[in-house]
């Protein structure tokens, strides 16, 4: 769907923020980007929107260069802008109100979004006067406007507190799952994203280092995948599992019985978890994804290294 | 990809336009108006002469000038903070955000501008409307005006902050006398200013004899009215092409 195909982009001045990125990313899913500060994150999704022409190289969105294409190509994306660039001195609701003029959805519209991010009740607000991460919100409600198939989220949960955060992050999964729509969050917060984030692409100093979906990455950059295993019979559990070949290590924690495993054999664990649980050794068990941390340590740290 | 200018792409432009006007300019739009309020009154106690509306036009008009180089820093502001992002991202295209800024900062301080001469006189005396001399005075004024604006636009969308400001109030303030000076000690220059201030031009013409050598205010006039014209088309190439 989001085709880049060596993108170079060079700024007035000769900052070159981009040096031949390539990456797709497919329909559907949500995609984080990673990357250190002045990486080219930001540069990637204004290009995403044809806010930037690329100096070389090829952007595609649905086919279409966004540059080219503008309104096609954006009256079908929402975007958070990384920074708060909000007019002052206009209230939320004649703003909201305008960029649904503008984008042809009926102001009904308007309701709906303030009422997803949690400010309804300041719709009669200047923005000026609204704290900075009730302005995020603003900017997270203009980007919902009109039901758009792709999102692009610049920083998202910068300047929220906790609890905001979460309740974003979990407004992000419940868009993804339930209306499908298709996700990219930039972000320096890796935790957050293990949660929601379901492919990856890596970048550095303009170039892309990486990018799949996360378990193509875990299969790559991962040694060892780790199940969490819940059971009435700890102790006995982890004797049957030791004699497999495949598994790695075992940690005992109370009732739970953490499992490591070679990425290449998750599917004869799975299956052998599943004999298991026949057997009434098993209650339940998961898959811990938290490696998305360990990915960006290998894939950009050794870049840096 | 040109696109002849179709219904929708009008709304879009009154629409943003009067976004604009009403939540970011409610500055411009009370000056303008006093402007216009000023401006009638001149015109009325100036009648029946038109020489003195003539002359006595021109502190409104430059008034209007330094108005419009002022909010034009706004354009500049919000192209440098990102804010039009905003409203492209909802569809307006650069093409449509650029002319709400021509109908705002140009069209609307040319049509408030007639109307404060028009409109009184049309009233009091509108046997006066078949003056030749009165629609003249509108041609050149409008024509300044829009020569004007277009100058700073492109500057403008160069994000060129502290150029616009110079510039706009040097052609507000310096120009007239940078004109009357040519006219007494370089005489050929004047109408190569005049080109950039048809309107200061057309009214030196008509004080000064020494004038009288130099081409004809209309002919003056034709030649910025082309220069409009390439620089309002050199400014909408120049916003296609804006990294924004
Ligand atoms: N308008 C601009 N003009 C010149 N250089 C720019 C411009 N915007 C960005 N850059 C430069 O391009 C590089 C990439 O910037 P970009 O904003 O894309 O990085 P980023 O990954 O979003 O960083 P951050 O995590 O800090 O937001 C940086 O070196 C930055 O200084
Ligand atoms: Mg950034």
């Amino acid at each position: 769907m989001i085709e880049f195909v060596d993108v170079y982009k060079v700024y007035k001045g000769g900052v070159v923020a981009l040096q031949g990125a390539s990456f797709t990313v497919p329909s559907g899913t949500l995609a984080c980007l990673l990357g250190p500060n002045g990486a080219g994150k930001t540069t990637t999704m204004k290009l995403i929107m044809g806010f930037l022409r690329p100096s070389s190289g090829t952007v595609k969105v649905w086919g279409l260069e966004p540059w080219i294409y503008e309104k096609e190509v954006r009256s079908r994306i929402g975007f958070l802008p990384e920074r708060p660039i909000y007019p002052s001195n206009v209230r939320v609701y004649t703003f909201l109100k305008h960029l649904a003029n503008l984008r042809r959805v009926p102001v009904s519209d308007v309701h709906r979004v303030s009422k997803l991010v949690g400010i309804e009740h300041l719709l009669d607000r200047e923005i000026k006067t609204l704290s900075r991460g009730y302005v995020q919100r603003v900017g997270i409600a203009q980007a919902l406007l009109g039901d758009p198939e792709l999102l692009l989220l610049d920083e998202p949960t910068a300047n929220l507190d906790p609890r905001a955060r979460r309740e974003i992050l979990e407004l992000v999964k419940v868009l993804h799952r339930d209306l499908g729509v298709t996700i990219i969050i930039s972000s320096h917060i890796i935790p957050e994203l293990q949660e929601v984030a379901r492919y990856a692409i890596f970048i550095d100093r303009g170039k892309v280092l990486d990018h799949g979906s996360l378990e193509e990455l875990a299969r790559k950059y991962v040694a060892n995948a780790i199940y969490v295993i819940e059971s009435s019979r700890p102790r006995d559990l982890a004797i049957e599992l030791l004699k497999k070949d495949y598994v790695r290590g075992i940690y005992v924690h109370d009732d739970r019985v953490e499992v490591h495993v070679d990425m290449d054999r998750v599917n004869d664990l799975e299956e052998y978890i599943k004999e298991l649980a026949g057997r009434g050794m098993v209650k339940s068990y998961s898959f811990r994804t938290a490696y998305l941390g360990e990915i960006y340590e290998k894939i950009v740290g050794s870049s840096h290294g | 990809m040109r696109r002849s200018l179709d219904l929708a792409m009008v709304r879009e432009v009154l629409t943003h336009a009067s976004y604009v006007m009403d939540q970011l300019l409610r500055g411009f739009v009370v000056v303008v108006c006093l402007l216009a309020a000023f401006q009638s009154f001149a015109t009325i106690a100036s009648l029946p002469y038109v020489e003195n509306l003539k002359m006595g036009s021109v502190i409104t008009f430059i008034g209007m000038l330094a108005y419009v180089t002022f909010q034009m820093t706004s354009l500049v502001e919000e192209l440098g903070r990102g804010e039009a992002m905003l409203y492209l991202a909802h569809g307006l295209t650069k093409r449509c955000y650029l002319a709400s800024w021509i109908l705002i900062l140009c069209v609307v301080p040319i049509v408030v501008f007639v109307l404060s001469i028009v409109v009184p006189i049309a009233i009091i005396a509108p046997s006066l409307l078949n003056n030749v001399e009165i629609p003249t005075l509108i041609a050149y004024t409008v024509l300044h005006l829009a020569t004007f604006s277009s100058i700073l636009f492109l500057l403008a969308l160069s994000k060129r902050r502290g150029l616009v400001v110079a510039l706009g109030m040097a052609m507000t303030f310096l120009l007239p006398i940078a004109l009357s000076l040519a006219t007494y000690y370089f005489t050929s220059l004047a109408p190569i200013l005049g080109i950039v201030c048809p309107y200061y031009y057309y009214l030196t013409y008509e004080t000064s004899s020494k004038l009288r050598i130099c081409p004809s205010p209309p002919s003056i006039g034709l030649a910025s009215l082309v220069l409009t014209m390439i620089l309002i088309y050199a400014c909408f190439v120049k916003v296609k092409k804006l990294d924004v």
